[in-house]
C-alpha cells in the first residue's frame, strides 16, 4: 500500500480542494462514512420511533382512536421496514464497523473506500424509496412481505419490496469490504488471534451479509415478478406454494438476527475487560463462538415457521439446531462472567458493566420465563403458543438485546473525554432500558 | 483503487481479486433461489415439467451455449493479450466477446417472442388456469433466464467500459486487474447459463 497526501488536522475538517458539503458527500474516508451512516441511521430511527409511539397511542383504547385501520397497517409496515432494514441491520456494522474496524487492525482505511461510499448511497436510495411509499401509497404487508397477501394487496408493496432489495445491495457491499479488509489490511504483526474481539464479531457478521443477503434479494425479486407478471411460484392458484416464500425469507432473516446481535456481543467483549481491568477470559473461545453463531445460526431458520405448517421431521430438526445456537452464545456469556469473577468490589464495575448485566438479564435470564428463543421458542410446542403473543419476542431480543445506546459513548476515543463516556453511557443505558422494557410489557 | 481525493490510493491486486470473488459468490446465491424452487417443483410436478420442457427449442439453446462458451474463451484471450501488451488485439477480442453477448440476447429475444406469441407466458392464455406445474415451469423459465439476461447485459456494459479504459491506457500491461475482474464477471454469466441450460432444456 502506497499512501500519499495524509491530511493535516482532524478528519472532521473539510477535505483539501472541497467545500464542506462535497467533502462529506464525496468522502472516501472510513471515519467520515461512519459518521454519514450514524446521522442518517439516527434520522430514520427517530422516524421509526414516531411510528411506534403513534401505534401504541392508537392501541390505548379499543376502536379507532387516532387513525383508521389502513393507516395503522401502513405505519406498522413502515415501522418494521425502518427498524429492521434501516436501523438494526446497518447500525453497528455500518457505523462502528466502518469507524473502528480499520483503526483496530491498523489499516488506513477499508479495502475498497469508494465502494464503501457507494454502499452509503445504496442505503440512502433504499431509504428514499421506502419513504416514497408514504406518498405513493404505503404498503400494508408488514415488514416480512409474506406471500400470498403481499402478492394480492393493492397497496404499493412492490416499491417497498424494491426498497429493501436496494438496502440489501448496501449490506452486501459492506460485507465484501469488511471481509477483504480483515484478510488483506491487517497491520504487520496483527495476527488472527491478536484481532480485537469486536473485529472477530464484525468479520462473522460480514460473512452473514455475503451469504444470506442474496437469498433475500432474489426472494424479493420473485415477489415483484409475481406481482407484475404472476409467475406463480408462490401462488397456490397456479400450482405454487406460499410456504416457500417463508423459507427463502427466513433463510436470510434469521441470520439477520445475528447480524444485529453479533457486533453488539463483540462490543461487550471489548467493554468487559476494560472495566474488569484484566484481559478477557477465554479469548479464543469467544472468537470462535462468533464464527460458530454465524454458522449454526444459518441452519435454524425454520423455527420462525413452526406455526406455518410443515412436517414433524422438519420441526424436530429446526428445534434441535436452535438449541445448538445456545452453545456458542453461552460460551460468550460464561466468558464475560469469568472475566468479571476476579473483580474486587462493586465500585469498580461502573455503568458499562451494569449495562452488560442489563443485556444479560434481558437476553438470558428474564426471557426464559416468558419467551426465550433458545429455550421456550426453540421448542416447537410452546412456540405455537407464544408466537401468537404480539410484539414481545421480537422486541425483547432485537430492541432490548441490541446495545446501540450503550456502545457509542464507550467507543468514543479517549481524547474527547472520560466524562462523555461515563455520563453518555449511563444516559444511554437507562433510556434504552427505561424505553424498551416497559413499552413491550404485554 | 484510487480514491477520489488521492488520499487512499493503494493497489492491492490480491485484495481486488478477493473482493470480486466474494461478489461473484453473492451472485451465485442470487441464482440459488430460482434453482432451489425449480428442484422443489420438479419433485412435485415431474410429468408436467417434462411436458413443458419439450416445448423449448434445444437447438437454439445449444447454439446459445456454444456462443457463450466461445465468448468466455475470447475474454480469457483478451486478458492474456493485455498482459502481453497487445492493445489492438485486446480490443478486437473484447469486441468479439461483447458481440457474442449481443447475439445471445437477440436469440433470447426471438425465443421469448415465439413463446409469448403462442400464449406461453405467465398470465398467457396457454397457461391460464394451469395449476398442474406447467405454469410454474414457465414462470421459473422466464424469471431465471430473464435475470440471467440482465446479467448478460450488465456484463456487456462492464466489458465496454473496460475496453474504453484499455483504449485510454488506464488498463495496461502493468495494471490489468480491472480487466481480469471484468473477465471473472463474464465467466460468471457463462457459468450460470451452464446451469440454466440443462435444467430447462435438457433434463426431460
Amino acid at each position: 500500500m502506497a499512501h500519499e497526501g495524509i491530511r493535516e488536522g482532524s478528519y472532521l475538517s473539510a477535505e483539501p480542494g472541497r467545500g464542506w458539503l462535497s467533502s462529506w458527500l464525496l468522502t472516501t474516508d472510513h471515519k467520515r462514512i461512519g459518521i454519514l451512516y450514524l446521522c442518517s441511521i439516527l434520522l430514520f430511527f427517530s422516524v421509526g420511533v414516531i411510528f411506534s409511539f403513534l401505534m401504541r397511542l392508537e392501541l390505548i383504547s379499543t376502536g379507532p382512536t387516532i387513525m383508521a385501520a389502513d393507516t395503522y397497517n401502513s405505519f406498522f409496515t413502515l415501522h418494521g421496514v425502518i427498524m429492521l432494514f434501516l436501523f438494526l441491520i446497518p447500525v453497528v456494522p455500518a457505523v462502528f464497523g466502518n469507524f473502528l474496524l480499520p483503526i483496530m487492525i491498523g489499516a488506513r482505511d477499508v479495502a475498497f473506500p469508494r465502494i464503501n461510499l457507494l454502499s452509503w448511497y445504496f442505503y440512502m436510495a433504499g431509504a428514499a424509496l421506502a419513504m416514497a411509499t408514504l406518498i405513493i401509497g404505503p404498503a400494508d404487508t408488514g415488514w416480512t412481505f409474506y406471500a400470498p397477501y403481499s402478492l394480492r394487496t393493492g397497496s404499493s408493496a412492490s416499491l417497498a419490496v424494491f426498497a429493501v432489495f436496494v438496502l440489501g445491495l448496501s449490506s452486501i457491499l459492506t460485507g465484501i469490504n469488511f471481509v477483504t479488509t480483515v484478510h488483506r489490511l491487517r497491520a504487520p504483526g496483527m495476527t488472527w488471534f491478536r484481532l480485537p474481539l469486536f473485529v472477530w464479531a464484525l468479520y462473522a457478521t460480514a460473512w452473514i451479509f455475503i451469504i444470506a443477503t442474496p437469498i433475500l434479494g432474489v426472494n424479493l425479486l420473485l415477489v415483484i415478478a409475481e406481482r407484475l407478471f404472476g409467475i406463480g411460484v408462490f401462488d397456490p392458484a397456479r400450482g405454487g406454494d406460499p410456504i416457500l416464500y417463508q423459507h427463502l425469507f427466513w433463510i436470510y432473516s434469521h441470520p439477520a438476527v445475528y447480524i444485529m446481535v453479533l457486533p453488539a456481543m463483540g462490543a461487550i467483549s471489548e467493554i468487559v475487560p476494560v472495566f474488569a481491568r484484566r484481559v478477557i477470559f477465554g479469548y479464543k473461545a469467544i472468537a470462535y463462538s462468533s464464527i460458530g453463531i454465524a454458522a449454526v445460526g444459518s441452519l435454524v431458520w425454520g423455527h420462525h415457521m413452526f406455526v406455518s405448517g410443515f412436517s414433524y421431521t422438519a420441526a424436530v430438526y429446526f428445534s434441535l439446531f436452535t438449541f445448538f445456537v445456545a452453545i456458542p452464545s453461552a460460551i460468550k456469556v460464561y466468558n464475560w462472567v469469568g472475566s468479571l469473577y476476579t473483580v474486587q468490589g462493586l465500585d469498580s464495575y461502573g455503568h458499562p458493566v451494569l449495562l452488560r448485566a442489563g443485556f444479560h438479564i434481558s437476553f438470558f435470564h428474564r426471557r426464559p420465563v416468558r419467551a426465550h428463543p433458545r429455550r421456550a421458542i426453540g421448542q416447537c410446542p410452546p412456540a405455537r403458543h407464544l408466537l401468537c403473543r404480539g410484539p414481545l419476542p421480537l422486541h425483547k431480543v432485537r430492541g432490548g438485546g441490541l446495545r446501540f445506546f450503550r456502545g457509542p459513548p464507550l467507543l468514543v476515543p479517549e481524547d474527547i473525554g472520560q466524562n462523555v463516556q461515563q455520563e453518555g453511557s449511563q444516559l444511554g443505558a437507562s433510556s434504552a432500558r427505561g424505553y424498551s422494557w416497559p413499552r413491550f410489557l404485554p | 483503487m484510487n480514491g477520489t481525493t488521492g488520499a487512499h490510493s493503494h493497489r492491492d491486486y490480491t485484495g481486488s481479486k478477493i473482493g470480486m470473488w466474494l461478489f461473484l459468490f453473492t451472485e451465485f446465491f442470487l441464482f440459488f433461489g430460482p434453482i432451489l424452487l425449480y428442484t422443489i417443483f420438479r419433485f412435485r410436478y415431474p410429468q408436467a415439467f417434462i411436458e413443458a420442457s419439450r416445448a423449448l427449442d434445444t437447438g437454439v439453446g445449444v447454439f446459445n451455449t456454444v456462443l457463450l462458451l466461445t465468448s468466455s474463451l475470447t475474454m480469457a484471450l483478451a486478458i492474456t493479450a493485455m498482459q502481453k501488451n497487445k492493445k489492438g488485439l485486446t480490443l478486437i477480442l473484447l469486441g468479439a466477446t461483447v458481440s457474442a453477448g449481443a447475439v445471445f440476447l437477440v436469440n433470447k429475444y426471438f425465443e421469448w417472442g415465439a413463446k409469448i406469441s403462442h400464449g406461453i407466458y405467465p398470465g398467457g392464455e396457454a397457461l391460464a388456469g394451469n395449476a398442474d406445474g406447467g405454469a410454474i415451469f414457465y414462470g421459473l423459465y422466464f424469471f431465471a433466464t430473464g435475470l440471467h439476461g440482465i446479467h448478460v447485459l450488465a456484463g456487456m456494459v462492464i466489458i465496454i467500459v473496460a475496453a474504453l479504459m484499455v483504449h485510454e491506457g488506464k488498463i495496461n500491461s502493468k495494471d490489468f486487474v480491472k480487466l481480469e475482474n471484468s473477465g471473472l464477471y463474464w465467466h460468471l454469466v457463462d457459468v450460470i447459463w451452464i446451469y440454466l441450460f440443462p435444467i430447462f432444456y435438457l433434463i426431460r
